[in-house]
């Protein structure tokens, strides 16, 4: 199986978040997080059939999702 | 190729790549419209969040890439908006909620201070069985 590498800065991005995520994404790749400089650099190893581009956006969107939810929490507050 | 007068968005292949401004959309107003938009568009955050914040956004399912961008940008300035209405109205919210809270500790203190006595009268009532209830005991043993 090829691999692919997702950046995410980690001013935005918790360790946390990539856990929780690589943990619901446990069926569909097998994700190994590296601790760079500034990024954390997951490499995402497909498990289904699925695109590279399409897999990482969606592992990011969940990233994102799960990403400092204290913040979004404010987001269901507005109206 | 660089869209709006402002030149803040680049479209590039299948994407979207807007700068924002982190002195005029705070971080949580983006993290915001981010979250919003998750289920119509994939997006990635990067940059720094006191310089210059990079928010890169790609359509999902054949959805208009321009029309996610506009509606970005419109929760962005809803966002912000609010945040700035919230912090406008905090002291006007804090002194209702004082003055609320303050209210109910008033009436709690007439309750138990000025109008009841209760408390008291329940007191003496439990401390004369417990009288009676001795010398009942010591009546009993003597017998």
């Amino acid at each position: 199986m090829t691999q692919t590498i997702l950046k995410l800065n980690k001013l935005f991005y918790s360790c946390d978040a990539i856990e929780k995520t690589t943990t619901a994404y446990k069926d569909v790749a097998l994700a190994d997080i590296k601790n760079t400089n500034k990024y954390y650099e997951v490499i995402l190893t497909p498990l289904k059939k699925i695109s590279h581009s399409e897999l990482k956006k969606e592992f990011a969107n969940y990233c994102l999702a799960m990403a400092k939810p204290e913040i979004n929490s404010s987001a269901f507050n507005i109206y | 190729m660089k869209i709006g007068q402002l030149q803040n968005i680049e479209i590039k292949d299948n994407s979207a790549l807007i700068n924002i401004n982190p002195e005029i959309y705070s971080l949580s107003a983006i993290f915001n419209a981010a979250y919003v938009m998750l289920d119509k568009a994939f997006i990635l955050i990067d940059g720094h969040p006191s310089e210059e914040i990079l928010v890169e956004i790609s359509a999902k399912d054949n959805s208009e890439l321009l029309e996610l961008v506009k509606e970005f940008n419109e929760e962005l300035i809803n966002y912000v908006n609010y945040e700035i209405r919230e912090q406008r109205d905090q002291e006007l919210k804090k002194a209702i909620m004082q003055k609320a809270m303050i209210a109910n500790d008033y009436e709690k203190y007439l309750d138990q201070f000025i109008f009841k006595k209760k408390p008291f009268e329940e007191e003496t009532k439990i401390e004369k069985n417990v009288k009676k209830l001795k010398n009942d005991t010591n009546n009993t043993k003597i017998e």
